[in-house]
């Protein structure tokens, strides 16, 4: 027998009984020892993976904790809503100046009045775009009902016309994704109309724009061809 | 002559639910009421029969030529109840414009009371027909305002006609109307 016979056959001390132990297969059955990226040959010579080299083995319940770790944070980082990252923009010291702002946001119970602050810089754009983009993203108190306001809807640009009319252009999202009744693009109308009022007080009057052009109504019950007024649906049912 | 409306149409779906469109459940309803009341020797004039856009001023022209009998607009509701709307005006007296009084809009104002009777009489049927689960509502819905005649929208759970037995509701759901609308005209006489 040779000298390289002896080293690949001899005894094996405790720590590296693993590393002489037959190659283990994965679910599918497919053997997995030798397919490694990289892989040295032992003392004998013999083929040994990088996973089976003793450091590396030592290394494997602070990796496999490690990956989890990074498992989780990946799903509670998706699993995190708009509404929360909203909020970390809110609280984030370095976004800039924030402003004072009540929104008011239609509910499948009606209507509600939120007060926040939110970044909004003078010398990014007015504030009325602030304000509809706030609305736009929806309610952040839960529990009172299913927000109206339609998904994925965002803001291209609002133009303040000599008349104190402001005119909201939003995507075509705004109209497409509404699901809801009379009552349901009533609140909703109502809530963007004292939403910008609330905080624009120079306008008298909203307009609605879809894709930058004129449309009849939204969801189909209600007329969007003349501005919304404070004289627009007042009686509507306020939850807070 | 009776004017039905189905609400929405063509890229105007309305509610959408995984099966079914509002727009097409409405015409559904519909259509089964023009048959009924037909048979039951009413005049009955559809605002569309297929699935097709139509504005709401189509809408309103339709309602405003509805002169002599009644206009019934039908819908669907995310709602669990039946909701019936009228027309509801806010303010009124020196208060108001003149503008908002003349208006086209403001002709319902004088069947105002007609029309909460036909909505009695729908809430009565409707509530027999669907356990007790109405809801009355009055709204500025401009379809309604044009109205010369008593009108009406009515509004379906969309949970009660998005089911296995679709044929039957929708049957149920216009015979609700139909015999809402003889209910009341035989109360009225």
């Amino acid at each position: 027998m040779s000298e390289m016979d002896n080293n690949s056959h001899g005894p094996v001390p405790p720590e590296d009984a693993e590393q002489q132990s037959p190659p283990v297969s994965d679910d599918d059955g497919v053997e997995s020892a030798g397919a490694g990226p990289v892989a040295e040959y032992g003392d004998g010579g013999e083929f040994v993976p990088f996973f089976r080299r003793p450091g590396v083995r030592r290394m494997q319940l602070p990796a496999a904790v490690a990956v989890l770790a990074l498992v989780l944070a990946v799903i509670v980082w998706l699993g995190r809503g708009d509404r929360d990252e909203r909020v970390h923009m809110a609280e984030t010291p370095y976004s800039g100046p924030r402003t004072e702002m009540t929104i008011t946001y239609p509910l499948a119970t009606g209507l509600v009045r939120e007060a926040r602050m939110v970044v909004w810089d003078p010398a990014r754009g007015p504030l009325a775009d602030a304000v509809v983009s706030e609305f736009l993203a929806g309610p952040l108190g839960k529990g009172e009902g299913e927000s109206l306001v339609p998904p994925r809807a965002s803001l291209t640009a609002t133009y303040e016309g000599t008349d104190g009319i402001l005119y909201v252009d939003l995507s075509s999202e705004f109209r497409r994704n509404f699901q809801g009744d009379a009552l349901s693009e009533l609140l909703l109308m109502r809530a963007l109309y004292e939403s910008v009022a609330a905080n624009v007080p120079e306008v008298k009057g909203v307009r609605v724009l879809i894709d930058g052009e004129e449309v009849e109504s939204v969801g189909g019950h209600l007329l969007a061809t003349s501005p919304l007024t404070e004289a627009f649906y007042p009686e509507a049912r306020r939850v807070r | 002559m009776i004017v039905i409306d189905p609400g929405h149409g063509g890229d105007d779906t309305g509610i959408r639910e995984t099966v079914r469109q509002e727009k097409d459940i409405a015409l559904d309803i519909a259509l089964v009421l023009g048959e009924i009341l037909r048979a039951a020797d009413r005049q009955a004039m559809l605002t569309r029969r297929v699935d097709q856009f139509l504005s709401l001023g189509e809408r309103m022209l339709a309602g405003r030529d509805a002169t002599t009998g009644m206009f019934v607009t039908v819908h669907l509701t995310h709602a669990p109840s039946t909701v019936l709307t009228v027309r509801s005006y806010h303010g009124g007296g020196a208060e108001e414009s003149a503008q908002a009084v003349y208006s086209i809009e403001s002709r319902q104002r004088r069947h105002l009371a007609e029309s909460k009777a036909l909505s009695d009489a729908m809430d009565v049927v409707a509530s027999n027909a669907y356990g007790r689960n109405v809801v009355r509502r009055g709204l500025p819905l401009p379809a309604l305002g044009v109205v010369d005649a008593p009108a009406i929208m009515v509004e379906f759970p969309m949970a009660a006609l998005d089911s296995p037995e679709y044929d039957l509701e929708v049957m149920r759901a216009a015979s609700v109307i139909a015999i809402g609308i003889m209910y009341h005209e035989r109360n009225g006489q």
